[in-house]
């Protein structure tokens, strides 16, 4: 069995996050944010302005004229973006690279969580709820915690989980039963580590089981991981094998039809978004 | 020469050594079709059932949705020179995950509208392997007319 003091030391190697990402997530969960609570959080963190100025200017943002200050990039790109952008550059590395013992090749973790975080963010157009602006970042950490298990545990302990799930056990219980936990909660573990504010752990935690004491951000979070497995987009080991919370789209007032318009524009605007974290 | 298909695309081939691949299909539909008379084939990978959702994207990607996009695909074999007839169409994907009350049956509804507008049109489908929470990739190879599927690292012809 793993201990958790030693794996919380290891998310500290693995992605270490700056106390800026830690207060913007605080901002970003609260509802009625203010422009200059981002840029406190953001001034003095001289990497992160220099990152959210290019951002600012790039494709991602339709910027037509030049943005040179942090109160313009926050106007610019928005709560939801500013957190999304600060938490993923800083992950991009260590998320991008294969996560074989999950069967999940170069850039495919990356892409499943982009692809996740682009649809939690999108939600909020489809959905009669108001939704945190933190959904993105959520969504793009969701899966976090099967990195952290690929560097516990051999290909051939995360080969009998699939060996179970395809004799009908859900992939998730499966992990349980084979690690004694889930990338679900060692995942929420990474987040607290990273001291964000609870609901976000609780996305993150709960994306397989939104029904436990739900929120919206949670509704999204379990919603965007379904668009994106819908799509296809890094399915890894754990393929489609999970359990569609039935509460979780009345909830959120979604329709099928608008779960069909979401995954069209996750797929159209994927390309844009993945560049976007590419821009040095 | 290996031809990918993205989501949302197809290809239509006809030299003898080519195949077509289409890689990750989760809820898509990887539809082939192959001519063996004219040895004429393409691969069509679509995502949803329905244009009707969102009519602008129908107009800007209409390969992006079943309705649309499958007589289109239809029509570029025809155009290539294979002839309904000799058409031999084969259908996989349209996974999807756990869900008692199919709200996300994105899968399953993709498979039914390409079942009916096949029915309405006389094609027979001669091979499939759809549903279940697994993703497939699909080949088809031009020359011989081959349709084989890759999933968790198992292939298997269909």
């Amino acid at each position: 069995m793993m201990n958790i003091a030693e794996m919380t030391q290891d998310i500290g190697v693995l992605a270490p996050m700056p106390a800026s990402v830690k207060r913007l997530s605080e901002a970003a969960s609260k509802p009625d944010v203010k422009i200059g609570e981002i840029v406190e959080a953001v001034k003095f963190d001289q990497a992160l302005t220099a990152d959210l100025l290019r951002a600012a200017n790039s494709v991602w943002s339709g910027a037509a004229r030049e943005i040179d200050t942090v109160q313009a990039a926050v106007v610019r790109l928005g709560v939801a973006r500013i957190l999304g952008f600060a938490t993923g550059k800083r992950l991009h590395n260590t998320m991008a690279g294969p996560c074989e013992a999950y069967h999940l090749g170069e850039r495919e973790l990356w892409r499943h969580s982009l692809a996740t975080a682009l649809a939690a963010g999108k939600i909020a157009s489809f959905a009669s709820t108001d939704i945190p602006a933190s959904a993105f970042t959520a969504a793009l950490l969701h899966d976090f915690g099967k990195l952290i298990l690929a560097r516990y545990h051999s290909a051939e302990v995360i080969g009998k989980i699939s060996a179970l799930a395809e004799k009908g056990q859900l992939y998730i219980e499966a992990e349980r039963m084979v690690l004694g936990t889930d990338h679900a909660a060692v995942g929420g573990m990474a987040a607290k580590h990273w001291q964000f504010p609870q609901n976000l752990v609780n996305a993150i935690e709960r994306h397989h089981e939104p029904d436990i004491d739900p929120n919206a951000l949670q509704d999204a979070v379990h919603v965007a991981n379904i668009v994106a497995k819908t799509l296809g987009i890094g399915l890894g080991s754990e393929q489609m094998n999970m359990e569609a919370s039935a509460d979780a789209p009345t909830r959120l007032g979604l329709s099928s039809a608008s779960m069909e318009a979401l995954c069209a524009a996750v797929l159209v605007e994927l390309p844009q978004t993945e560049a976007l974290f590419e821009v040095k | 020469m290996r031809h990918v298909v993205g989501v949302a695309d197809f290809k239509v081939a006809r030299k003898p050594g080519d195949i077509i691949v289409t890689h990750a299909l989760g809820s898509c539909l990887g539809i082939a079709a192959h001519d063996p008379v004219a040895s004429v084939g393409g691969l069509f990978h679509v995502m949803l059932p329905a244009g009707s959702v969102n009519p602008e994207k129908a107009k800007a990607n209409p390969y992006m949705f079943v309705d649309v996009g499958l007589p289109m695909f239809f029509r570029e074999l025809y155009a290539a020179g294979a002839e309904k007839g000799n058409l031999v169409v084969k259908v996989a994907g349209g996974a999807q995950i756990r869900d008692n009350n199919d709200f996300f049956a994105i899968g399953k509804r993709n498979y039914v509208v390409a079942r009916k507008l096949f029915w309405k049109n006389g094609i027979m489908i001669a091979g499939e392997d759809v549903g279940g929470n697994i993703a497939r990739t699909m080949y088809l190879d031009i020359g011989s007319g081959r349709v084989w599927l890759a999933s968790r690292g198992e292939e298997k012809d269909l």
